[in-house]
């Protein structure tokens, strides 16, 4: 599979993000600087359907239990979709 | 993200990994996410894991009334009729485990071995020590303030789940901050979950004593349930039992490694694997108090 690009990446998941949480009370506009906790106001089992949602979009397993106990480990008290668009840049296409 | 029709309700689930099949059924107030840190990764590895939010959790339906184990066993059961798994193995945490119990009374010939999770069962309630629970000790002082007693205290399920709300999160990224959210209230308000929660039903000990596929009862040292688990080791005859040394309720997000360890050894071979725990502790009779014990 091949790497995909950054912009196409961060648009798909936008998209996705929008799709999942149709009813969300959040107006803004979404950015690498939304939260998905503080300003989306996910719940974990918005995360699991999100991370669900990605890995169907690109028929690949992802390892997002890493991704989230690295972020554990420097303290993050969010996920950004920024932090989500960079790991997914690091690993949609590799096997 | 699938949804089916089960039992007359929307139910949401997930299926991954390959391989021989295994459900994970959450306890209330929580949701398939539960599964997610550590557990599920290491499982769909080497198993095909379906995942799903109880009724009135997470992306399930809620329904007013259903929340007793005769009918979310029957969710279970129903979820396993439409994706077709028999001979599938269930792991329960908590209510998930009593859930998984009483899918085990009605039809355990579907279902090859069973994991329950420092679970706590009605008919077993008297053995469950609330003192240790996390809540208690936060509400202590102002309850006792206030004139009620632990017992008038732990009569009151619906009470207990509304101050659980209360103690903020104490995992994940979000550790610290608060626990309610719109889902759970609602949960509380308008459902009679927390009624339901107690109810005996058919799945009392006589019940329980029938169930003869091997069971895997993981509890936590310092968790309100521990007491529960030679009772379960007495009805079940194909049961090994494990206390983890230091985790509470929540041995599964508190001390994953271990917990992802001893049920992958089980989910491999679920008779072989008690069987041969049963041969090499032939003179156990030592009480799950003694710490970190282990016994067939």
């Amino acid at each position: 599979m091949a790497v995909i690009d950054r912009d196409a990446i961060k648009a798909d998941l936008i998209r996705i993000l929008t799709e999942l949480r149709e009813d969300w009370e959040f107006s803004g506009e979404v950015t690498e600087k939304t939260g998905i906790f503080g300003d989306l106001e996910f719940e974990s089992i918005d995360a699991v359907a999100l991370g669900s949602a990605i890995e169907d979009h690109y028929n690949q397993q992802l390892p997002f239990a890493e991704f989230l106990t690295k972020a554990g480990e420097r303290q993050a008290k969010d996920i950004y979709v920024g932090d989500l668009v960079n790991f997914l840049h690091e690993n949609v296409g590799k096997r | 993200m699938g949804k089916a029709q089960i039992n007359g309700i929307e139910i949401h689930y997930q299926q991954k990994g390959e391989g021989p099949d295994v459900v994970l059924v959450h306890g209330v107030t929580s949701t398939m996410a539960v599964w997610y840190n550590q557990v599920m990764p290491a499982l769909r590895e080497r198993f095909r894991i379906t995942l799903y939010d109880l009724r009135g959790h997470g992306y399930s339906e809620m329904t007013p009334t259903g929340y007793n184990t005769d009918t979310m066993s029957d969710d279970l059961l129903g979820l396993m009729d439409h994706l077709k798994l028999d001979g599938a193995c269930v792991v329960g945490h908590s209510y998930g485990g009593a859930i998984g119990l009483h899918a085990a009374v009605k039809q355990q010939a579907r279902i090859r071995g069973l994991v329950v999770s420092d679970t706590g069962v009605a008919c077993l309630r008297h053995l469950r020590n609330i003192q240790d629970w996390a809540g208690w000790s936060l509400f202590k002082e102002q309850l006792e303030a206030r004139g009620i007693t632990y017992d008038q205290f732990t009569d009151d399920a619906e009470r207990i789940f509304r101050r659980s709300l209360e103690i903020p999160k104490q995992f994940g990224l979000r550790k610290g901050e608060p626990r309610a959210n719109k889902r759970l209230q609602k949960l509380l308000d308008e459902t009679t979950m927390a009624k339901e929660f107690r109810e005996i039903g058919s799945l009392t000990e006589e019940a329980i004593a029938t169930v003869r596929i091997p069971v895997l009862a993981l509890y936590g040292d310092q968790s309100p349930y521990k007491g529960l688990v030679v009772r379960l080791k007495e009805l079940l005859p194909v049961c090994h039992w494990d206390v983890l040394t230091g985790t509470g309720h929540f041995l599964l997000l508190q001390n994953p490694d271990i917990f992802v360890q001893r049920i992958l050894a089980f989910l491999d071979d679920p008779r072989r694997y008690v069987e041969a725990q049963s041969r090499s502790s032939e003179s156990a009779c030592a009480r799950p108090e003694v710490i970190g014990e282990t016994h067939a």
